[in-house]
């Protein structure tokens, strides 16, 4: 069957398996970006947003997302830059494999929460598996980058 | 899953015509599809039938099959009839990204015993209203399987002098519960529902009993429905924990969501 997926801006038809999900369709579409980890829908490594909310690919049919729009790292490519660089000041990228997964789940947020406590942040992220920063460092570096956005 | 045909049908009718059809399936939010062996002749995606929604009228709230976890979750409308009661049940389901994608609809129709909402819907007394058949309640939809094909429309929750708590016991944030348990008090009758078991969500009848039409419920009644239904249940063993464990978590959380929903 056909899909067609509006991709970072770009709209494409693409030929799928009916059973197809949708992190397999973004991969050989060259996306490459979109990483895939446990594949049962447990590390958050796979997550894009789908019309704005973070899902995770791996545990999304591809057909279901027929005729929406899908934002992967590369379509925040400014925000992401930023982003890395507080992560890098708290020392919290290391192997980067989780970083694409988090970023994206991080700027949903933004959108989402006005001014989140620890708590609400910890919340928002838990399902976004690291196996090396032990967290720490990633959530001041997602303080410190919400605090700069607010300005 | 080994899909054949994916269709989005236009119409609660169609969709009804093609489930009646040789190894037709419904599609929710499909996060276990990639789990899943099963093979399917036409998977239905509801998703074209306006079926996300939540909506509250003086006496009930009906939240349409599609709605996310996230939206549950999230609602006004909820928080403010039920307090925390949506959002407790809902926020150790993975994570938000999960939460998107999980669905209502597919969590009541596929009748986890896992699953942290069925057990909070049960004590609720929530109805499934299916398309083109009568009002199910929930407890009775859990016990029976149904021979016709059932299509989920939407969720039917009284809420009128409604409240209710969940508490649940699970080994890390975001894994599947242990043992889940939600409590609701109706005017002046109560549920306990008790999930995980690890089999389905079942009614502790003997222990709300005890409840009935108290003016005030004390740490010692609570306490003492909790023994009860922690006896009438039945527990099993899984890779989680076994029966004698759940047993006796079963016990504390009772007592917890009751003395939650009596404050």
């Amino acid at each position: 069957m056909t899909i067609t997926l509006t991709v970072n801006g770009q709209e494409k038809v693409h030929m799928i398996t009916p059973g197809a999900m949708l992190v397999d369709v973004l991969r050989s579409a060259g996306y490459t970006e979109v990483k895939k980890g446990c594949d049962t829908g447990s590390c958050g490594v796979c997550t894009v947003l789908l019309d704005g909310l973070p899902i995770l690919s791996c545990s999304y049919l591809a057909a279901k997302a027929d005729g929406h729009e899908i934002t992967t790292i590369r379509g925040l490519e400014k925000e992401a830059a930023e982003f890395s660089e507080f992560l890098v000041g708290e020392g919290a990228d290391q192997c980067g494999f989780c970083s694409p997964g988090l970023a994206l789940t991080v700027m949903a947020m933004k959108k989402e929460l006005k001014a989140p406590s620890d708590e609400e942040i910890k919340h928002y992220l838990a399902g976004n598996l690291c196996r090396c920063s032990g967290y720490e460092g990633q959530l001041r570096a997602i303080k410190k980058y919400l605090e700069a956005c607010r300005g | 899953m080994e899909v054949s045909s994916y269709v989005r049908p236009r119409s609660l009718d169609e969709a009804y015509t093609l489930l009646t059809q040789k190894n037709a399936f419904v599609i929710g939010g499909g996060a276990w599809s990639r789990m899943s062996l099963r093979r399917v002749e036409t998977a239905i995606d509801l998703s074209l039938l306006n079926l996300r929604f939540i909506k509250e009228t003086d006496t009930y709230i009906e939240i349409g099959a599609m709605t996310t976890a996230r939206e549950l979750e999230t609602s006004s409308e909820l928080e403010k009839t039920f307090g925390s009661l949506f959002k407790d049940t809902v926020a150790h389901i993975v994570g938000v990204q999960m939460r998107n994608i999980v669905t209502i609809g597919g969590t009541v129709a596929g009748k986890y015993g896992f699953s942290d909402l069925n057990t909070t819907l049960l004590a609720l007394n929530a109805r499934i209203l299916p398309y083109n058949g009568e009002a199910v309640d929930f407890e009775q939809f859990l016990l029976e399987p149904h021979k016709e094909a059932f299509l989920i429309e939407k969720i039917v929750i009284d809420t009128v002098d409604t409240k209710g708590a969940f508490q649940s016991i699970r080994n890390t944030q975001g894994d599947f519960s242990i043992l889940n348990v939600a409590a609701a008090k109706a005017g002046g009758s109560w549920r306990i529902a008790v999930g995980a078991r690890p089999g389905a969500a079942r009614l502790a009848k003997n222990g709300a009993k005890l409840l009935e039409n108290r003016d005030k419920i004390s740490l010692e009644l609570a306490e003492e429905a909790a023994r009860k239904a922690a006896l009438e249940l039945s527990f099993g063993k899984d890779l989680r924990a076994d029966a004698a464990y759940r047993q006796s978590v079963c016990l504390p959380l009772v007592r917890r969501a009751v003395m939650e929903v009596a404050k």
